[in-house]
């Protein structure tokens, strides 16, 4: 029955390296510990450097609104980044608790073939994962080269340096790029990492339900054995849950505040620049890249909330009715906990879920109503 | 292909399916001759109706860009195609999605019996059926009432459109336009004379079939709904008879001989013979009186005493087995009503979603129309019209999803109703279990973003009221 083809941990292997490289992701021993250091301190240095040119910038234009919209997109998205990052480094001892958990073998009494409904979970978070991360890239490139294509030498983000610009055009544009490239590579593989880590909860509990259905109460001292493992697998998965939701909460939460802005200014950008442009290319781009940050976060909290739910309806599909009483109590039981969906929530405030996820966008469109209102009065 | 044996499902609905093939839907089974050739020819059918509906729907398209000009011509033009675009949606959707179709109906084909049952099961089995047909016979009424007042609403007023007056670019004129249902580009003149003819006969098919296939699916959905409603009176009905039969296993119950008799009016002792206990493919664990208790059984029990029964009123072990079969047949009937209604949520929640995406948006325009009616004349009605025709529509399925939603969860209700402390300790624990798993009502939802409750329908009614109320003070 158990099975080590597979160990949950590799699952987010990718993941681990790149966020080793750029020295964010906890180490167990401390070889090597220099580099490490010094590269995560490169990264939140230039991250903090791109941050207060912003804020110069933003300061500047605070009278024009198409202006200051411009650069309060991308200040929003820093912002967010900066946050998540802090949250992360604060929080990043709780990740090595988190792998302890997905090596236990609790996780693993799972026959062959139901291997399989968690491997398709994995595949399709995979998946979701490339197309993400291929969209920041593309996002990334187009930063690049909309100042070298467009007429006037623009730098590639907005924002307000102590120099002259044009006489250090290249060195600032190099550096601009870089600090985007850290922003884009170390905000999609948090993401990217905590939507993994769900994607295993939830298709963990698919596995369980699958065995509570086709649990046979037919000889009850090896059934209560077996439904005693169901059990223990199912606590063991609600602490997972509860362990991914205390490192990563705080940051989702600020994905959310922020995206609300985020989605309303990059719609009110889109309204505002002329369509056949690159700018315009490069602005859906992002646009899509926002989008599917936050409703990734909806989709896979969701489905976990309603895997959870439909526990209790599976194991009231198996033959209980033939079991012992000692059984039927353990199931009353347990059937009492699985009432309660486990629900992911940000910063305890709003869950994770669809219902979440259309909230956002329509708070998004009524500012966006607003923006544009405002805007036709200004001109 | 399946054998064609109507059972289940298919042999209650076999008016509506008749109806939904010979609206043009893509449902291929459930024909007695299936050879090739007649399958070719009904597809050819199918997709004939198909390339009709896509043709029609295309030239109002076009209609709607070239008159975009005009605001009133707008969103008219919009509602018009925003209707015709759900009927075109249903249509596709089953075309797509009709192997789910196919399980739904085909899930209720061996569903379990017990010989103390078969009389309330019956019973309610028949009131199902009353109330699909009563459905059917409505959704057919009001399907043709509508066609028949568009059609003749067509021939009310004039057949006139305003446009820009080509010398002087500050004044309307009214321009005439064909008599047709639906205003349409047509690449020919349809004003008067042969085309115009059958033109209009076209319309008046486009606008019969259009109909047909959104109504016809939604009956088939509620229809659904009715039969898991009524599976769901049935348990709750003999909630109690089996709490006072599992009581005989641990206490005296006095005429404990009358329990096992089963309650028919033609009572037979060969309880057992009934259509529905054929070998089962699908559903493996389903519950089979004939393996249980093995060929014929005498229904009516003989209470001996001191006969060497089993428990205080001495039954004999095929008593006892029939006790705890009872439970057993419950319990399955319970979790095949649950697999029903999940199957009916995969099968028609996608179609559900995307109905309400369209509704609202077209009930917003209507609102927004609603606004500028003036008098009693034809504009009024046409507006009334869609607009009810709309709201009918999502209260059609609103209503029926409620009742299963009621009716789900009073089935604890009924668990607690029944005098479950006189029953056996096990009967304690199937009280308690069940009454758990009925806190959560069965519900379907539209690809789980809402559920589909009255509550629903009054928020749509609601957002149209209010949407009208700011749009007429803003005038």
């Amino acid at each position: 029955m158990v099975t080590k083809t597979l160990c949950l941990c590799d699952i987010i292997q990718t993941e681990r390296k790149l966020l080793s490289f750029s020295g964010f992701y906890p180490r167990r021993d401390n070889t090597g510990i220099f580099f490490y250091f010094t590269r995560a301190l490169i990264n939140t240095l230039v991250t903090f450097l791109q941050l207060f040119s912003m804020i110069g910038q933003m300061v500047i234009d605070r009278k024009d609104l198409s202006k200051l919209t411009d650069t309060l997109l991308y200040f929003m998205t820093h912002v967010t980044f900066l946050v998540k990052l802090i949250n992360f480094g604060y929080y990043r001892r709780n990740l090595l608790t988190i792998e302890d958990d997905l090596r236990a073998g609790i996780l693993y009494s799972f026959s062959k073939n139901q291997l399989g409904i968690l491997i398709s979970k994995i595949d399709s978070c995979n998946m979701i994962a490339k197309i993400f991360r291929l969209s920041c890239v593309l996002c990334i490139l187009f930063y690049s080269f909309l100042p070298l294509l467009g007429e006037e030498k623009g730098l590639p983000l907005p924002g307000w340096l102590p120099y002259d610009t044009d006489k250090f055009y290249y060195e600032t544009v190099i550096f601009q790029n870089f600090s985007v490239c850290v922003t884009a590579f170390n905000n999609s593989t948090i993401d990217i990492l905590t939507w993994k880590l769900i994607t295993i909860a939830s298709g963990e509990m698919e596995i369980l339900k699958v065995n509570l259905r086709d649990l046979v109460h037919k000889d009850a001292s090896k059934t209560k054995k077996i439904f005693r493992s169901f059990i223990e697998r199912h606590n063991a998965l609600i602490n997972l849950v509860h362990k991914i939701e205390f490192v990563f909460s705080k940051g989702i939460f600020m994905q959310f505040l922020s995206s609300v802005i985020i989605i309303c200014f990059t719609g009110f950008q889109l309204l505002v620049v002329p369509m056949a442009s690159i700018q315009f290319v490069f602005l859906v781009m992002y646009f899509f890249c926002m989008m599917c940050q936050v409703a990734m976060y909806c989709w896979y909290g969701h489905e976990v909330m309603t895997t959870s739910d439909e526990l209790g309806k599976f194991c009231y599909m198996s033959n209980w009715y033939d079991s012992d009483i000692n059984i039927r109590k353990s199931i009353t039981i347990f059937l009492e906990k699985t009432k309660k969906p486990v629900v992911l929530t940000a910063g305890k405030f709003v869950t994770l879920s669809l219902a979440t996820l259309t909230g956002i966008l329509r708070s998004s469109y009524s500012y966006f109503a607003v923006l544009q209102h405002l805007y036709q009065q200004d001109s | 292909m399946m054998k064609f044996k109507v059972s289940g499902l298919v042999a209650d609905l076999m008016p509506n399916i008749r109806l939904i093939q010979g609206s043009g839907h893509f449902m291929l089974n459930y024909h007695a001759d299936n050879s090739g050739a007649l399958h070719t020819l009904r597809l050819g059918y199918c997709c004939v109706t198909l390339v009709f509906m896509l043709l029609q729907y295309g030239c109002n398209f076009v209609n709607l860009v070239l008159e975009r000009g005009d605001v009133n011509d707008l969103a008219a033009n919009t509602i018009t195609v925003l209707f015709f675009t759900h009927c075109i949606t249903k249509f596709v959707y089953f075309a797509v999605r009709s192997k789910l179709f196919y399980r739904t109906l085909g899930i209720w084909n061996q569903p379990n019996s017990h010989p103390l049952f078969v009389e309330s099961n019956n019973r309610y089995h028949a009131l199902a059926l009353k109330k699909m047909r009563r459905l059917l016979y409505i959704i057919i009424v009001w399907t043709s009432f509508s066609a028949i007042a568009w059609t003749s609403i067509t021939f009310v007023g004039e057949s006139v459109h305003t446009t820009k007056d080509p010398e002087n670019e500050n004044l309307t004129i009214s321009e005439p336009i064909p008599r047709l249902l639906v205003r349409a580009w047509y690449p020919w003149n349809a004003m008067s004379g042969m085309p115009h003819m059958l033109t209009l006969i076209f319309q008046v098919y486009y606008v019969f079939f259009a109909l047909a296939h959104a109504n016809l699916l939604d009956s088939l959905f509620c229809s659904w709904l009715i039969f898991a409603c009524e599976q769901l009176q049935h348990l709750k009905e003999i909630m109690k008879p089996l709490m006072e039969l599992s009581a005989t296993l641990d206490t005296y119950v006095p005429k404990s001989a009358d329990l096992f008799r089963a309650p028919s009016a033609t009572s037979q002792d060969n309880l057992i013979e009934n259509d529905y206990n054929s070998k089962n493919e699908d559903l493996k664990g389903v519950y089979s009186t004939r393996q249980e208790l093995g060929g014929h059984f005498r229904g009516a029990a003989l209470q001996n005493f001191g006969a060497g029964g089993v428990g205080p009123n001495g039954l004999t072990k095929k008593q006892e087995l029939m006790v705890r079969s009872a439970i057993k047949y419950w319990v399955e009937r319970h979790k095949h009503v649950v697999r029903l209604v999940t199957a009916i949520g995969d099968a028609y929640g996608v179609a559900l979603l995307l109905h309400m995406l369209t509704s609202t948006i077209m009930l917003t325009l209507l609102a927004y129309q609603a606004t500028k009616i003036t008098g009693v004349d034809k504009y009024a009605a046409t507006v009334i019209g869609y607009l009810l025709f709309a709201l009918a529509q999502v209260f059609h399925f609103c209503i029926f999803g409620n009742r299963l939603i009621e009716e789900s969860s009073s089935v604890m209700e009924a668990a607690y109703s029944c005098h479950w402390y006189d029953g056996s300790e096990e009967a304690k624990t199937f009280v308690q279990i069940v009454c758990q798993q009925c806190q959560k009502a069965m519900s379907i939802s539209g690809a789980k973003f809402f559920t589909i409750s009255l509550d629903l329908f009054a928020s749509v009614l609601g957002a149209v009221v209010t949407y009208f109320m700011v749009l007429v003070q803003l005038k």
